[in-house]
């Protein structure tokens, strides 16, 4: 029988004690029984044969302790036992026992579920499911002239790209794109991409069910077949495990499905995949309408990828730059798909993380700090039990199962608060800034296992540190002065007043963060916006090509839309744009090249470039754009009125700085950004005339960027007007109650079009402080937890060290002191002790606050006024925690003081 | 003068217990201890106290069982008998026992004739 076994059979020892015991008993008393009637019949007396019988067995009680401690484990049982005193003990400090689980809890609890957040959306988007997922790339180019990224690059670049066969395994192509799903109740938009055959297969990850693309079907006139996502077939076809050769319409187009990829292989984008066919013999360079994606070799960096890829640029440059400006300076490089995803958002998680790391060492200080003094206070009985023989061990072991009785308390709530506060983060977060879904956050296993072994581990040393103190005294004289003075009592103060600092300096740097997040916030929310978001409603319709083939086709859609949306009562007025403001990241905004008759073309950085934005003339009142100078559109720039445009205040700042932009005239050049915005791309040579100038209205997603130069030209004036525009209407009412009324306007237009992404524009404008509210409101959190904690360490150790100098006190009040200065002894205790915290605290912030530099809206990380006030606030919480215990020094009866000794 | 009483081997009074149950069957513990008694002829010190621990020790081991029974003079008892595991572990003992004896007697034979 093996150990295990042994173990089990004493471990079942352990647990029917009761009744074994019973028996066991019976069966020593027949043994000795039968010994005495051996002895009787032998002709001994009664007496003297019990008497014989007995030595002849040996000692009974003996014997049954031996027998105890072979059934079972003497160390469980005395565990148990200390376990039960422990409880008793802990029980006699109800209100200490109780603030020390709490803290532990807390600390463990929200520090969890705060890490688990932080981490699933930061260190485990993907690589679960995608083992290659660290070489996934997309490459974009950079062009200094218009200082941005773009991210749609045209066949030949992408050919050239594909020939670095030493940099790449595979480059493929794709573009997103949207289609109405005819299929269910009601057709509904469905973000899909375009994807060349190897784009799927280079990621390694399989369909579930059937197959990816082939060879031939990204090639033109390839079949029309699509994979569905997880998601999707989840979604609209529960499941149906005999879906692959059934077709759909997408567009009115059939499509035939093929395969189903695994769940949450969001790759690229989107809810379904086809294939990009593309023709690889293209030439034109201007005509870019494709993402580059690739795998980088294993064993090659992104540095040495980018450094090739410059090289290329240059060369392009060199061949090419006299024809397209575009190439001049430019850079080819690759792009991190983890950093795509993930870009906006890094700094504000690395922050809160930092934030939660703080928390938890507050939390160590704040329960060492309470187990220090809760400990020294029973030094008196610690010393009565040695004297009384327990053994060093004895009551270390003591010690040690009541720490863990209070870190396993602090561990086991601590785990209900973390699955009860993970859900609730979650529901108050935004969904667009989880960086994953929210099903997949989950609480984190091992960041739990770590917060609770931290808070063990801190539990046990400074629960065993006055213990170990007990085998270096002299216990009577412990005893004899009441455990009032201890050997160990100095140490202890010294050790308490260095946590306590500790403690406070932590909780400055975190509050001060805080501080310097909400500072930075209010100056963000007082942003000049541009246009008024309030009482806007905002939606987005997306016109299949085949029922709407031509320009004059999709500016009739548009302008009855506008006309039968103006007609619902409730709705002031309406318009339509190619799309909204702080609606769109960087890459997405379509932008423009272009010339200012007069004027030389363009100078050394390349053509002049502005964010360009197609609008019908209700646009401008509708969304409360200002208007600066000259007119708005009007139904009068019509399809054959002379061509008008408007620009923003930068634009005619940077052009026309003495202010006589109206009149200008301008021509437009190539175009960039969001590639499913037009149907077809040709650009014209009618030249533009300056009709107005308008306010600077914020662009793109993050609220802070600086506003770029931007032209508006009406949409009636356009020979390729987008198929997908965003609507907005000014409201009377509260602009969602309109949402039904509208869906029912347009389906009398054409029930077949859905409406999608409907939001106020106060919720894009809440959605553009997007991260840093979330960052905001989980350090806010963070830093009101950290200073409860802080301020119950000042006043556990204060109000420890009123109850130690309780004779002192009463002496001192026995000889004359006013319960002022019994006041003023207390609290510039608690006072110092703050201060130094404070002092701590603002050096640490110093260098620590500056790695939030990137998230602060023009704000300096140390700026002075926060940090003073945050100093202040510290101080002031102190002085409120330092006087509860100065209250009680004061309240203290000398008589009785000095009488209980 | 009587030869003096050994006291028991370490280890040795698992074999002792697990032969006795061998060679008499399912016992009760009194009779364990009057037959290892009768055996020895005296010449073994056991307090019989010491028997019980042992005998949960090779319970436990799972070398014997026990269950309740009715002793000679109508009493309950509980009464031991080898285990399947037990007999193997007593061949295994024996032999090793055997081992050792013979290699202890030409041990001190040789210190005899030397």
């Amino acid at each position: 029988m093996s150990w295990l076994g042994m173990i089990a059979a004493r471990l079942g020892g352990f647990f029917r004690s009761k009744r074994s015991e019973e028996e066991l008993d019976a069966e020593l008393r027949a043994h000795i029984e039968a010994l005495a009637q051996k002895n009787i019949a032998r002709g001994m007396s009664t007496e003297e044969a019990r008497y014989a019988a007995r030595r002849e067995f040996g000692g009974l009680e003996q014997t049954k302790e031996n027998y105890r401690d072979q059934r079972s484990l003497p160390f469980l049982e005395t565990l148990l036992q200390d376990a039960r005193y422990g409880i008793r003990m802990l029980a006699k400090t109800p209100a200490l026992s109780a603030v020390i689980v709490a803290i532990l809890a807390l600390g463990i609890g929200c520090g969890t579920a705060l890490y688990s957040l932080i981490d699933a959306c930061l260190f485990h988007t993907a690589e679960q499911t995608y083992p290659t997922v660290q070489r996934w790339e997309a490459v974009r180019a950079y062009l200094p002239g218009q200082k941005r990224f773009v991210n749609y690059l045209s066949v030949p670049e992408i050919r050239e790209v594909k020939e670095l066969t030493e940099l790449f395994e595979d480059v493929g192509a794709i573009h997103g794109d949207s289609f109405t799903l005819g299929y269910g109740e009601f057709p509904e938009r469905i973000l899909g991409t375009h994807v060349t055959a190897n784009a799927i297969t280079m990621t390694h990850v399989k369909p579930i069910l059937g197959r990816t693309f082939r060879g031939d079907e990204d090639r033109p006139g390839g079949a029309a077949v699509v994979v569905l996502s997880y998601e999707l077939w989840q979604r609209k076809f529960s499941r149906d495990p005999n879906i692959c050769g059934q077709v759909i319409r997408l567009n009115s187009n059939p499509y035939t499905i093929i395969g189903v990829m695994p769940a949450h292989y969001g790759l690229w984008g989107g809810e379904l995949w086809m294939p990009l066919q593309l023709n690889w013999s293209d030439s034109n360079r201007a005509d870019r309408q494709n993402w580059i994606v690739a795998v980088l070799r294993e064993g090659v960096s992104e540095q040495q990828a980018n450094a090739r890829l410059q090289t290329l640029s240059k060369q392009l440059e060199q061949q090419y730059s006299t024809t397209l400006p575009e190439y001049h300076d430019w850079n080819l490089s690759a792009w991190n798909i983890e950093d795509l995803v993930l870009g906006g958002v890094r700094p504000a998680f690395f922050v809160l993380a930092g934030a939660v790391g703080l928390l938890l060492l507050v939390v160590c200080a704040n329960v060492a700090i309470l187990l220090l003094a809760r400990a020294t206070s029973r030094m008196r009985e610690i010393a009565l039990r040695a004297v009384l023989g327990a053994g060093r061990s004895r009551i270390l072991r003591q010690m040690l199962t009541e720490s863990l009785l209070l870190s396993f308390a602090g561990g086991a709530f601590g785990i209900v608060i973390a699955k009860v506060c993970l859900p609730l983060l979650i529901h108050l977060i935004p969904h667009l800034w989880l960086t994953t879904e929210p099903e997949l956050i989950q609480v984190n296993h091992a960041a739990l296992g770590v917060a609770c072994g931290i808070a063990g581990v801190t539990g046990v040393l400074f629960g065993l540190a006055p213990a170990l103190q007990v085998g270096r005294q002299n216990f009577a004289e412990t005893i004899r002065e009441g455990g009032m003075k201890v050997s160990g009592e100095r140490g202890g103060r010294s050790m308490r007043s260095i946590l306590v600092v500790a403690e406070i300096a932590l909780s400055l740097v975190v509050v001060a963060g805080a501080a310097l997040m909400a500072q930075s916030y209010r100056r963000m929310e007082n942003i000049d916006l541009g246009f008024r978001p309030e009482h806007v409603l905002s939606f987005q319709l997306g016109l299949p090509d085949t029922k709407y083939a031509g320009a004059s086709q999709i500016a009739s859609f548009f302008d009855r839309t506008v006309r039968a949306i103006e007609a619902l009562p409730g709705a002031e007025s309406a318009g339509v744009a190619s799309g909204r403001p702080l609606g769109d990241r960087t890459s997405d905004l379509l932008s423009r090249d272009f010339t200012i008759e007069g004027r030389t073309a363009g100078d050394a950085r390349g053509p002049e470039n502005a964010i360009f934005r197609i609008v019908s003339p209700g646009y401008f009142g509708s969304m409360g754009v200002r208007l600066v100078q000259g007119r708005t559109f009007s139904e009068q720039d019509g399809a054959n009125a002379p061509r008008t445009a408007v620009i923003n205040e930068a634009m005619a700042r940077q052009y026309w700085p003495a202010g006589d932009a109206i009149g200008q005239r301008i021509r437009l050049g190539a175009q960039y950004g969001r590639r499913e915005a037009f149907a077809t791309f040709s650009p014209d040579d009618i030249p533009l005339t300056i009709v107005g100038v308008v306010s600077d209205v914020k662009q793109i997603r993050q609220i802070d960027a600086p506003v770029r130069a931007e032209l508006y030209v009406p949409l009636d004036q356009q020979t390729n007007p987008p198929r997908i525009m965003s609507a907005v209407v000014k409201s009377r009412l509260e602009p969602t109650d309109l949402t039904a009324a509208i869906r029912g306007a347009i389906a009398t237009i054409d029930a077949e079009q859905p409406i999608y992404d409907v939001d106020t524009m106060d919720q894009l404008v809440a959605d553009s402080f997007g991260p840093k509210r979330l960052t905001l409101f989980l350090l806010l959190f963070l830093a009101a937890v950290v200073l409860v904690l802080a301020s119950v360490g000042l006043y556990a150790t204060l109000a420890y060290s009123v109850s130690q100098r309780r004779k002192e006190i009463g002496i001192r009040m026995a000889v004359g002191a006013q319960a002022r200065d019994i006041r003023r002894l207390v609290v510039s205790q608690g006072t110092l002790l703050a201060l130094g915290g404070v002092a701590v605290g603002l050096a640490g912030s110093l260098a620590l606050t500056r790695l939030m530099q990137s998230l602060l809206y023009n704000l300096s990380a140390s700026d002075p006024l926060t940090l003073l006030c945050v100093a202040m606030t510290l101080v002031g919480v102190a002085l409120l925690a330092s006087y509860v215990p100065a209250r009680r020094a004061m309240s203290v009866d000398p008589m009785s003081a000095l009488r209980s000794e | 003068m009587a030869p003096p009483r050994g006291e028991v081997l370490p280890g040795t009074l698992d074999l002792i217990v697990l032969k006795t149950l061998d060679v008499l069957g399912p016992l009760h513990g009194y009779g364990i201890a009057v037959r290892i008694q009768q055996v020895s002829e005296d010449l073994l010190k056991l307090n019989q106290g010491t028997l019980y621990p042992a005998l949960l020790r090779l319970e436990q081991r799972g070398w014997i069982s026990s269950k309740f029974g009715v002793s000679e003079n109508n009493r309950k008892a509980k009464f031991y008998s080898l285990t399947r595991s037990g007999r193997k572990q007593l061949a295994a003992e024996a032999a090793s026992w055997e081992r050792m004896s013979a290699l202890m007697a030409r041990l001190l034979e040789g210190v005899e004739r030397a």
